[in-house]
């Protein structure tokens, strides 16, 4: 088995004509949380939402290099197969407004039919809901709706729906964005935590929150790979003047 | 002279009372028309009863009033063949619509189902006639519950395509994300996040066939002697009924045509104040 679970090589990805991603190169190893930083509009939602072939859904889009998943090219995976082992969390709280609590972290272990019964149901839900410290504020209220928690508790529910898929990768798209400091630490928690069974593929423009979480890291700056390597050399010697500017909040 | 403050005053008042009259002189044609209705359709409901509902229409010298049940039957049972023929193709074209927006298939069905709605609907009645009446030999249930079908369409696929629109993208991307399929994006996320309003669709549809004369003057027929004689047989319909009756010589069929526009209205009224309360949604 390798040790790097994503492998991408030359990636060019234009949508519409314009290039978003020139030519990126980059490994990720197995259960490290690998945080790809940068500005906005430097490409990195694209990026991951190329892991995963979301970017299809994009009209006119067009997606060159090479990207090997768990060893294997995206484009000979079936989508819905791949999507299903490359989950996606957004950046955006989205819970399903017409599903219970429960329901919601319960989908899809019940369309993917990986549960036997409704205890092994009620076991993941709890499991879930316990990784992301949700467990304790909502397991009297599994029943009730998403729109009765609060924004970080809604984001920390779509975490826990996406850790009941049993991902291999976890895809986080600024994740912390819209909620509280108190939180995003508990997110925050939560992902040093799962590096355990996953691996976490994060983006995010708050240096910070890079160096709170990252094992390794990666700049992207105007769609290419600026630098990267092990979270602490990159925070602690910046070899390019570009991160530098980043890190100190100058990009 | 006036202060500012007061002449603003004045102004908004003179306004607004403006905007009352001109709203009361709009909804006034509509209460004449209920106060009539209620009126003369009351008395005709008072004096048949119950069996209003149950029994078969008075001949033109009856004295007794009758009942309109064979319009009625008729009524519910072609309204209903419309909605269920109608209805899933709308939905599986809204469906296309919005998912597949710009496929060729996608484009040329919304032009085809929307330019349905500008049809005059006497004009669907002559084509059902002319393709199904001629060919069997005979108006009948069918020929009135395909014209209505056609004539739902347009309507049932506004309703679907607002909808499947009003899901949010980012709960289509959080389905998508976790690895469904199209298919069960639309029966997990399109359908439970929006089941009021395609509920409100087919209600709406409903209401809007049920009162519809024009596609089944040339299809339905005119049954009078029995209750439902069977799909391939000629049957009626409220509406029909009514503007029969109400251009016909005899009193007799007049108050039974006031009775029938009350059990319309009342039957219209139940159907949209469901039809609103549904609308109410999902709370996102």
């Amino acid at each position: 088995m390798s040790a790097y679970v994503v492998e991408v090589s030359n990636l060019r990805v234009k949508i519409r004509g314009a290039e978003i991603l020139r030519g990126i190169n980059l490994r990720i190893r197995r259960n490290t949380v690998f945080v790809i930083m940068g500005p906005s509009g430097s490409g990195k939602s694209t990026f991951l939402r190329t892991l995963n072939r979301l970017v299809d859904l994009i009209d006119d889009v067009e997606v060159e290099g090479s990207v090997r998943v768990l060893g294997q090219d995206i484009f000979r995976f079936d989508p819905y197969e791949l999507r299903r082992r490359v989950v996606l969390v957004s950046q955006e709280p989205n819970p399903f407004p017409h599903m219970t609590i429960y329901d919601n972290v319960a989908l899809p272990a019940k369309l993917n039919k990986t549960v036997k019964n409704s205890q092994e149901l009620n076991e993941l839900v709890k499991w879930a809901l316990e990784k992301v410290m949700l467990w304790d504020e909502v397991k009297n209220r599994l029943r009730e709706y998403p729109h009765a928690l609060s924004g970080g508790q809604r984001q920390r529910l779509c975490l826990a729906r996406a850790l009941a898929a049993k991902p291999d990768i976890l895809l986080l798209d600024e994740p912390t964005a819209n909620i509280d400091p108190s939180n995003t630490l508990k997110i925050e928690e939560s992902l040093r935590e799962l590096k355990e069974e996953l691996t976490i593929v994060m983006v995010t423009h708050i240096p910070h929150q890079a160096i709170r979480v990252a094992d390794y890291v990666a700049l992207l700056y105007g769609g290419s790979i600026v630098e990267e390597g092990p979270a602490r050399e990159v925070f602690m010697n910046p070899e390019h003047e570009i991160t530098n500017s980043f890190l100190r909040g100058a990009v | 002279m006036l202060s500012g403050y007061r002449a603003r005053k004045l102004k908004s008042y003179f306004m607004t009372s403006l905007m009352a009259l001109t709203s009361l002189l709009g909804v006034l044609p509509l209460f004449s028309v209920f106060y009539t209705a209620l009126l003369e359709g009351g008395k005709t409901l008072v004096e048949a009863g119950l069996n209003f509902f149950t029994d078969l229409p008075p001949t033109p010298l009856s004295t007794k009033l009758g009942g309109i049940v064979p319009a009625l039957v008729g009524s519910v049972v072609s309204s209903s063949f419309a909605v269920v023929v109608a209805g899933p193709i709308a939905f599986f074209i809204a469906f296309l619509v919005t998912e597949f927006p710009n496929s060729l298939l996608s484009k040329v069905s919304e032009v085809l189902v929307r330019s349905f709605s500008g049809i005059p609907s006497i004009i669907i009645s002559m084509f059902v006639y002319s393709v199904v009446v001629m060919s069997m030999g005979t108006q009948s249930l069918l020929a009135g519950s395909l014209s209505l079908s056609i004539v739902a369409l347009p309507y049932a696929y506004v309703y679907f395509a607002s909808a499947l629109r009003s899901v949010p993208e980012s709960l289509r991307e959080a389905a998508l994300s976790l690895g469904m399929s199209k298919f069960r994006v639309l029966r997990h996320v399109y359908m439970g996040v929006s089941r009021r309003y395609l509920v409100t669709g087919v209600l709406m549809s409903y209401i809007r066939v049920f009162g519809d004369t024009a596609p089944l003057l040339f299809t339905m027929g005119f049954l009078m002697n029995s209750v439902f004689a069977g799909i391939l047989r000629p049957s009626n319909a409220l509406p029909l009924l009514i503007f029969v009756y109400a251009l016909s010589p005899y009193e007799v069929f007049h108050r039974v045509a006031w009775g029938a526009v009350l059990v319309l209205i009342i039957f219209y009224l139940i159907l949209f104040t469901l039809a609103r309360g549904l609308l109410r949604g999902v709370r996102l």
